[in-house]
């Protein structure tokens, strides 16, 4: 079957937090049920339901080898997951499940042929409200889907808004209006402007759902003086220069550097007892300095 | 003022990447001391002396973990009246 499809939404449901702490990837053997949107172009959305994977292996035989996993009958019904809204241009993506823990994909990449999508998922929570609660990146395997186009989607934005007055949305016919019962329970959400009119809805498939196109306020700033004054270092004294001068990291170690130990930290507290904060600055490859304060508006080291 | 107070750390322990500190009274003596976390090397723990110095008790204190520590909270946790810490830490 080919299908130009613009991209896939993974929609994960799983009771227990489904990423593995260590390498950020999605483990055959999590527990883990889930769900495959494939955006159509100009066409419904077609849901593939891989529920059971993690239990059973892959949910498609994996191209090449001889695999002794069984693609898996789904309990889920196809229809359970609804694509809400996507991008003319195929940039935003978002979608939901009746059982939703959450998603967004950021990052979605398919090739011709490839086994594995890669993609950057916000994980949701209904329960806690709508806002960002992690960001994780997975690995799924993806093999054998019926894909033969490169696509990649970004996710620029998403807010919780009240419900749309959008007329654009309403006088798309192919966009279903609500009459969704569950759809109150999570807000829809609007996409910046760009976003297009969303696709893959025909007949209703989209309910419950709507989006605003409407541009963000502006950034709002101090309007008065603030609680802050800069310090200028020559007055207070304290300078330390934080030089990253282990060769290992660059080397060697770079792999432990870039994913966990880049940066250092710093801690304020009254060590002397003489009513005063002091500063304790780690240094990362070299000595640590202690600041103390001397309350005349500079520090010694 | 570091190195008479003793928390600089010196010669090869000082190219130890380090990462978060934190400034705690782990001995309820009323004097903070301070908490180092390092990567791939045992943490460090500077007692205060009182003085105006520290002296390193990691090891004697048991919080000497030897890991990829980033960051070192410290509270009662279960409200027995003793402090407890909680270390995030990275597998090296």
């Amino acid at each position: 079957m080919h299908l130009p499809s613009k991209g896939c939404v993974l929609i994960v449901d799983a009771p227990h937090a489904p990423i593995a702490p260590r390498d950020h990837s999605l483990r055959l053997h999590d527990p883990l049920v889930a769900r495959v949107v494939v955006l159509g172009h100009d066409q419904p959305a077609l849901a593939v339901p891989v529920a059971g994977w993690g239990r059973t292996g892959p949910p498609w035989r994996p191209r090449g080898r001889r695999s002794r996993h069984r693609r898996p009958a789904s309990p889920l019904a196809v229809s359970t997951a609804t694509v809400i809204s996507s991008a003319h241009s195929g940039r935003i993506i978002q979608a939901r499940g009746e059982n939703l823990k959450g998603l967004f994909i950021e990052d979605s990449a398919m090739s011709a042929g490839a086994e594995r999508v890669e993609a950057i998922v916000w994980w949701i929570s209904r329960k806690e409200g709508s806002g960002f609660r992690l960001s994780q990146s997975i690995l799924t395997p993806f093999g054998n889907l019926p894909f033969f186009e490169h696509h990649v989607h970004r996710c620029e934005g998403l807010w919780p808004i009240r419900r749309s007055e959008s007329q654009e949305i309403h006088q798309d016919s192919r966009c279903g209006r609500s009459g969704d019962p569950g759809a109150a329970a999570f807000p829809p959400w609007q996409f910046k402007r760009g976003s297009g009119r969303p696709i893959g809805g025909r007949n209703g498939v989209e309910k419950g759902w709507e989006h605003l196109e409407k541009p963000l306020a502006p950034r709002s700033g101090p309007r008065g003086a603030t609680l802050f004054k800069v310090m200028p270092a020559r007055d207070t004294g304290i300078v330390t220069e934080n030089r990253y001068s282990d060769p290992e990291m660059w080397a060697r170690r770079y792999s432990e550097f870039e994913t966990g130990a880049i940066g250092t930290g710093i801690a304020i507290g009254d060590y002397d007892g003489d009513g005063r904060p002091d500063i304790f600055v780690v240094s990362k490859a070299e000595s640590c300095r202690l600041f103390r304060n001397l309350g005349t508006g500079n520090s010694r080291t | 003022m570091t190195e008479r107070a003793g928390v600089g750390d010196k010669g090869p322990a000082a190219s130890t990447w380090k990462q978060g500190a934190t400034f705690v009274d782990v001995n309820n003596n009323g004097l903070l001391d301070i908490y180092v976390c390092r990567f791939a090397a045992p943490n460090l723990l500077y007692i205060n002396q009182g003085d105006g110095t520290f002296r390193e008790e990691a090891a004697a204190r048991g919080l000497a973990v030897n890991d990829a520590s980033v960051m070192a909270a410290f509270c009662d946790y279960d409200r027995d009246g003793w402090l407890d810490v909680f270390i995030q830490t990275k597998h090296p």
